[in-house]
């Protein structure tokens, strides 16, 4: 016999453009938590993954609803990579951003479609991975400046 | 004061004003906007300009200057941000003036402004009191003048009451307003009156404003305020036009433009293409022996070139003789002659003296469409014929004075058997658009009803332009270039796409699209209009700088090459194209003004070792010798001399073709220009660098403008906002970069963050063209995605960071902000 497809309404979901500036304090608070994180051996590969580090690992955990809506799970997920990664755990700070982040997104999945939840979790990764590279290129600007001085003098 | 003074005054002003962003805040709200640097400008002009026309007495010195800046700032209070949210409606509605202190206390902070301008304290009270008077505030007026203050009816309380006038006047957003307006006692031995045009079509409207504007003056009438449906004029008396004349001074001046056109531009404008309408404008063509010679030697050029001559020169002669039969079906259409005549003319003229093997029958079947073995014989024929002469050359040479005896005598019966002259016709019609002072029935409208109630049987009842009634079959290649065919897309269902579901025209709309091809053919149109109105010396001063900046061509950055731009923009700011350094912006047709001479003059210099060798004209050598580069320029200009050398000639005339980018009256200004698609644009990606080039073209003049595009009308009260463009592009994630509201841009929305958007878009586009990863509407791939996305495609790309992308990213990635805030912030920070 043939299963009846139940078709449900998404109800009193949010329109992702509403969500414009909790998104932003979402990525605004994972990049300020993967400043702190620098790895023992850096990696000289400009993969997003290596540029993400446990960030990008975290959002699609969070995507999958690995751990269903509990924040520590996650958290600690992260802090687990974060500490393989560098040899020591992130400060206090750096986990309450991290922390605040997953709340966060928690909350918002239950706000959003699914799909739109999919496309929120997109916007944030490349927001924060785009964040990084900003910091790499003044990086990389500020050392050729650096350089060019010392050949001057 | 002088009038360079006032000049200079104006210019201080402007850059004050372009310093504190004054474009991006709004004066007047609701459908017809305008911004505070485009009105004040207006406003101070037209004070200064009324105090011609009152009863003044003993007036203190400095009356014009204090005048100018007390009108220039007297909507400083619109600044605020209680003002701009109210106007926006996204405050509570407060419009009240600010205190005349905090004017004080401006000039107090802008000491460099107020010593550059050379006011003095006395001076800065007296403005600041005008202020205070306009404003109703006597009191503080009277604390502001102290000893100094003459009673009432003194000399700062009438200079604001002139004021007044001129807010009043100019803050009138449709031209038959000002009739309603009470006039000042100031003003009581003038009166104002006004032309209206009902439809702005683009070329034939700015020929019948000039010609309306020349008979106001000729009764004594002065234009004084200029809006893109009309003028408004002072005088002594009403203006009281006489149609007659009107209808004459149309023609003559539709005719003059015909005859004055570019000769580059001219074969461009009447040849449609041998597998369409080969004529497209028959009026162009038969108007003069110039453009049947013109016409008839670039095609021989086009289609006889040595290398096809070499090849196969019977198929060069056959698409010459094709063009021929064009110029005969034209010819029919427009006299009352018969075909068959005219084709045995043709006969006797060309086919018999070049001995072609052709009868009248084989002649009378010759198209584009014959058959191809059918198309074979004909063309051996012809290279049988050919082979008597020792080359092909020769055989084009005695070929070409064939054609152009033929032409001529095309010409010749054009003018004696003519059923219809279509500039008549239209002279006689266009008047009716003149709603004012004239006052016409709706005679089209029963017209289009009865078609439309009724039915008709072939193409659309009304014009798909402007809805008069349709009378000719649309030219696709008028409109569009390279377009074959013009369907409606309004066909009953089940029916099939035929013949007789054709787009109509009327016959203004067919002259206006012919004359437009001489101006601009194949190249994208733009209106700019004013913000609601413009000024007399407003009007003058933005064409004088144009005329001044565009001097140095060889300096310019050509408005066409929108990668160039985006470039100078992302480099160095989107002010970088405020000060007019444009190339296309070079002026104007039908003014023979001291800048055309400069570039003619500069050609001349350029050449001049050469190009004495070359000239011909009325002129001893000796003279010749002894003319110097700007009599030469002035010589070659008034047709006195000539270019005796193709190449050279050539030249010379793109040099002056430049000229005709811009066809401007006081009213509005047309503009085209060519804008490049790239190898990697779609129909959507195009229309965005349309629209950046409206933002761009919307900064520099502080007007309005309309993207014209195919099947929209011209009627110009839909004015909501800056810049029009069609939001065909339905993709919600683009409003980011030019929030809309009804297909229009408002001011509000800050369209400088949105030129500097787009040109980031623009030069991230080209770096994946460089790395050879752009594809097919790249720019809107750009555009939607999350600007990391963009970069790591690039990363993976090449394996390595571009410092210089990022930053166009990060450009890219900054929101414009819907409301007045980011306006109110950034002049913060200045």
């Amino acid at each position: 016999m043939r299963k009846p497809i139940v078709i449900g309404e998404a109800q009193n979901k949010k329109d992702l453009q509403d969500l414009r500036t909790e998104a932003e304090e979402i990525q605004g608070n994972l990049y300020e938590y993967l400043r702190t994180y620098i790895p023992q051996e850096p990696s000289k590969s400009l993969s997003k993954s290596s540029v993400m580090g446990p960030v990008g690992k975290l959002l699609s955990q969070v995507l999958a609803k690995r751990f269903g809506n509990n924040v520590d799970p996650y958290v600690g997920f992260t802090v687990n990579i974060h500490r393989n990664m560098t040899g020591f755990l992130p400060s206090n700070e750096a986990i309450g951003k991290l922390r605040f982040a997953v709340q966060e997104l928690l909350n918002l999945s239950e706000q959003l479609t699914e799909r739109d939840f999919a496309k929120l979790i997109n916007l944030i990764d490349y927001g924060v991975y785009f964040k990084k590279c900003r910091d790499i290129a003044e990086r990389i600007e500020a050392k050729k400046v650096e350089e060019s001085e010392v050949k001057k003098e | 004061m002088e009038r360079n003074d006032l000049k200079l005054t104006f210019n201080k002003l402007i850059g004050y004003a372009y310093e504190h962003k004054w474009h991006l805040y709004v004066a007047k709200g609701g459908r017809r906007q305008s911004n505070v640097l485009a009105h004040s400008l207006t406003v101070a002009d037209l004070a200064v300009s009324l105090l011609d026309y009152v009863n003044k007495t003993n007036l203190k010195q400095n009356t014009q200057k204090r005048l100018l800046v007390a009108a220039f700032f007297h909507d400083y209070f619109k600044l605020s941000e209680h003002f701009q949210k109210s106007i926006t409606h996204e405050g509570e509605s407060d419009f009240t003036h600010i205190e005349p202190e905090k004017l004080l206390d401006t000039f107090k902070r802008n000491e460099d402004l107020v010593n550059s301008l050379g006011l003095t304290s006395g001076d800065i009270n007296s403005i600041v009191a005008i202020y205070a008077f306009q404003g109703k505030k006597v009191e503080s007026a009277i604390h502001f003048l102290g000893s100094t203050y003459s009673g009432t009816y003194g000399d700062e309380e009438f200079l604001s009451r002139v004021l007044t006038l001129a807010d009043d006047l100019a803050s009138k957003k449709t031209v038959s307003e000002v009739k309603n307006l009470k006039i000042d006692a100031l003003l009581e031995h003038y009166t104002l009156d006004y032309h209206e045009i009902a439809f702005v079509r683009g070329i034939l409207t700015q020929i019948l404003h000039s010609t309306v504007e020349e008979e106001a003056k000729n009764q004594g009438l002065i234009p004084i305020l200029w809006y893109p449906e009309g003028t408004v004029y002072i005088g002594q008396k009403s203006l009281n036009l006489n149609i007659d004349k009107i209808k004459r001074n149309f023609e003559e001046m539709v005719r003059e433009f015909i005859e004055n056109a570019n000769e580059v531009k001219l074969s461009s404008a009447i040849f449609g293409g041998i597998g369409q309408t080969v004529i497209k404008s028959p009026e162009i063509l038969f108007s003069s022996d110039k453009s049947m010679k013109v016409f008839l030697e670039e095609m021989i050029k086009r289609y006889a070139k040595p290398s096809s001559l070499q090849k196969n020169p019977g198929e060069a002669v056959f698409n010459l003789l094709l063009i021929a039969k064009g110029i005969v079906k034209a010819l029919c259409d427009k006299t009352s002659l018969d075909e068959e005549h005219v084709v045995q003319k043709l006969k006797e003229v060309v086919i018999d003296p070049m001995n072609l093997d052709f009868n009248v029958r084989q002649l009378k079947k010759f198209a584009h469409t014959l058959p191809h073995n059918e198309k074979q014989k004909v063309v051996d024929a012809i290279n049988t014929s050919i082979k008597k002469y020792q080359n092909p050359e020769d055989f084009i040479k005695s070929f070409k004075v064939c054609m152009l005896t033929f032409g001529n005598w095309c010409r010749e019966q054009y003018t004696r058997n003519i059923k219809h002259d279509l500039i008549k016709d239209v002279s006689e019609l266009i008047v009716n658009e003149v709603t004012h002072p004239f006052i016409f029935d709706k005679m089209y409208l029963e017209e289009s009803y009865r078609a439309y109630v009724d039915g008709k049987s072939k193409g659309t009842p009304v014009c798909v332009f402007c809805n008069n009634k349709a009378e000719k079959e649309l030219v696709a290649s008028l409109v569009e270039e390279g377009g074959s065919e013009s369907f409606i897309n309004l066909l009953v269902g089940g029916s099939k796409i035929s013949g007789g579901n054709k787009a109509m025209i009327c016959k203004v709309c067919e002259l206006e699209l012919m004359l437009r091809s001489l101006l601009a053919n194949g190249q994208s149109i733009f209106f700019i209009f004013p913000q609601f109105n413009i000024s007399r010396n407003v009007f003058f001063m933005t064409s004088e700088s144009l005329k001044k900046e565009m001097l140095d061509i060889t300096e310019t950055i050509p408005l066409s090459d929108l990668d160039a731009l985006s470039r100078k923009i992302t480099r160095h700011g989107v002010y970088v194209v405020r000060p007019f350094k444009l190339k296309e912006l070079i002026f104007l047709r039908g003014e023979k003004n001291s800048n055309q001479m400069r570039i003619i003059r500069k050609f001349v210099e350029k050449y001049e070792d050469i190009i004495k060798g070359y000239l011909v004209g009325n002129v001893s050598k000796k003279e010749l010798e002894e003319m110097n580069s700007s009599e030469i320029a002035e010589a070659l200009i008034n047709g006195t001399l000539k270019i005796n050398n193709e190449e050279l000639h050539k030249e010379f005339l793109d040099n002056l073709s430049k000229f005709e980018h811009v066809y401007q009256t006081g009213n509005y200004i047309l503009f085209a220009t060519t804008i490049n698609k790239g190898n990697y644009d779609t129909d959507d990606t195009f229309l965005i660098r349309k629209i950046y080039l409206a933002l761009i073209l919307s900064l520099i003049f502080q007007g309005v403008v309309y993207v014209q595009e195919f099947n929209e009308t011209f009627i110009f009260k839909d004015i909501q906002g800056i810049v029009k463009y069609v939001p065909s592009l339905g993709i919600r994630d683009i409003e980011k970069y030019f929030k809309w509201k009804n297909g229009w841009v408002p001011i509000s929305f800050s369209i400088e963050k949105s030129v500097e958007k787009l040109s980031s878009a623009f030069q991230i586009e080209s770096y994946f063209t460089r790395i050879q990863q752009a594809r097919k509407g790249f720019l809107l791939e750009i555009m939607r995605e999350p600007v990391g996305k963009t970069l790591n495609k690039y990363v993976i790309s090449t394996n390595r960071f571009s410092p210089e992308l990022v930053r166009l990213l990060d450009k890219l990635a900054q929101e414009v902000d819907s409301h007045q805030q980011l306006v109110i912030k950034e002049v913060k920070k200045v």
